[in-house]
């Protein structure tokens, strides 16, 4: 599917969303309701709103297969799935990915939406979007969201914008595990035996109340082997923290061949979006300097230029 | 045969209608402040109904009722402050993401959540 940076026709206001793949603009007032590797519901206040789903495709790409599944799901839940048309304003949004078109009803919900194919990538998808019998204009409102829908194409770095942090790694990073706790984001990336790990916590002002960030980093699962020492002359505040130096001979003789795990995290206050920001990346022998300045250039939150603007490069 | 028939469980109410109610707090609560202006709440505490007949099998007088007390913090502090019978926890929500620019949908989780172990221990109702 196509690889494209910008968001072209996103009007004012919207929100971006980049997760695994894909990247949408969505409503204001949309936001996301359960989140999983290849599947996001997009929750507006009335209820579900969008949902979409996608993954490679390995063999051949059948609709067909793909339909008669959701209309497995959808009887399931008392809907009744029929293919039908593609709705015409959706037509200049989907035609380079292969749509086939699909709606069903249940009780007073429909269902709006496409079934996709991109034989470029190889990816298969499916979106929908969800509202009330009577509504018009739902149709027109998702068309918007579909003109911004992006697959990226797996070639240069990937963008991950979900609720208000930003980042991009490079595209061989897969995500392993994620986590949206209230007050406490976690993103987990590998690619072969190096791990990047992002955090963002919230709210700053009450978090460091009684303790420096110093003490903060040290009390957090996953951070405190390390040793965190605050950055000199840093405003806002920024910690780091490495693994500890190697004691024994024997350690010495793992790092020297690569295989004793090295770490380094950072951690950063954004004081005006009252956040702390961290970046942990492990991997054997040593951590690679280019993703790490990638990744902690780039990390950052909505309104916040780039992380590396508070704290400085090294 | 009642003893074989399954004791009706509360159907419990979904995440969006508990948002829309408004809580109200136990007026069997006594709170009072630590140095800190963290809240800590005292409430009456019943004995669990075995522990009750364990009590009276052994003769054994079970007291009075017991006092639990709960340290909130700082966040949880504002949250019950902001309780005051005629706000909803959607309205609560929304209040507590602007002082602490919380994502909106985070902080209706956490206020959900926050009510929810409330509701749990008896300390507010939802009306």
């Amino acid at each position: 599917m196509t690889n494209s940076e910008e968001i072209i026709g996103e009007p004012a206001g919207w929100k971006e969303l980049a997760w695994n793949g894909i990247r949408v603009a969505t409503p204001p007032d949309w936001e996301p309701g359960r989140i999983g590797v290849r599947h996001l519901l997009i929750e507006s206040e009335a209820g579900p709103a969008m949902e979409i789903k996608w993954g490679p495709v390995r063999g051949r790409f059948s609709h067909r297969s793909h339909f008669k599944r959701l209309r497995k799901i959808t009887a399931g839940r008392g809907g009744q799935a029929r293919e039908c048309p593609l709705p015409a304003e959706w037509r200049a949004a989907l035609d380079r990915w292969e749509p086939s078109g699909f709606c069903w009803t249940a009780g007073g919900t429909a269902a709006t939406g496409a079934i996709l194919y991109c034989p470029r990538s190889r990816t298969g998808g499916l979106v929908q979007f969800f509202h009330s019998l009577d509504d018009s204009g739902a149709v027109r409102l998702a068309a918007a969201v579909l003109d911004g829908l992006r697959f990226h194409g797996g070639t240069g770095p990937a963008p991950w914008a979900v609720f208000d942090i930003r980042a991009q790694l490079p595209g061989r990073f897969a995500l392993v595990r994620h986590r949206f706790d209230p007050g406490r984001f976690v993103l987990g990336f590998s690619c072969g035996r190096c791990r990047i790990d992002l955090y963002r916590w919230a709210p700053a002002a009450v978090l460091l109340k009684d303790r420096t960030l110093v003490q903060f980093a040290q009390a957090m699962e996953g951070l405190r082997p390390l040793h965190f020492q605050a950055l000199e002359g840093a405003a806002p505040a920024v910690v780091e923290g490495h693994s500890p130096a190697t004691a024994s001979l024997m350690e010495r003789f793992a790092a020297g061949f690569g295989l004793r795990s090295v770490c380094r995290a950072r951690l950063w206050q954004v004081p005006e979006r009252n956040r702390i920001l961290g970046l942990r990346m492990e991997d054997r022998g040593e951590i690679d300097s280019d993703v790490w300045e990638m990744v902690s250039r780039t990390y950052g939150v909505v309104d916040v230029k780039a992380a590396a603007d508070p704290h400085p490069s090294r | 045969m009642e003893w074989l028939t399954s004791k009706r469980r509360p159907i419990p109410i979904h995440r969006d209608e508990a948002i829309a109610c408004t809580p109200v707090k136990n007026r069997h609560v006594r709170e009072s402040r630590v140095d800190s202006g963290e809240v800590v709440l005292h409430y009456p505490v019943s004995a669990p109904p075995w522990a009750a007949r364990v009590a009276r099998w052994i003769r054994k007088d079970p007291g009075g009722p017991r006092v639990g007390k709960l340290q909130l913090d700082a966040l949880g502090t504002a949250v019950w402050d902001m309780i005051d019978g005629r706000r909803s926890l959607r309205e609560i929500a929304a209040a507590f993401a602007e002082s602490h620019q919380l994502e909106p949908k985070e902080a209706r989780v956490a206020v959900a959540q926050f009510a929810r172990e409330l509701g749990r221990r008896g300390l507010i109702g939802l009306r």
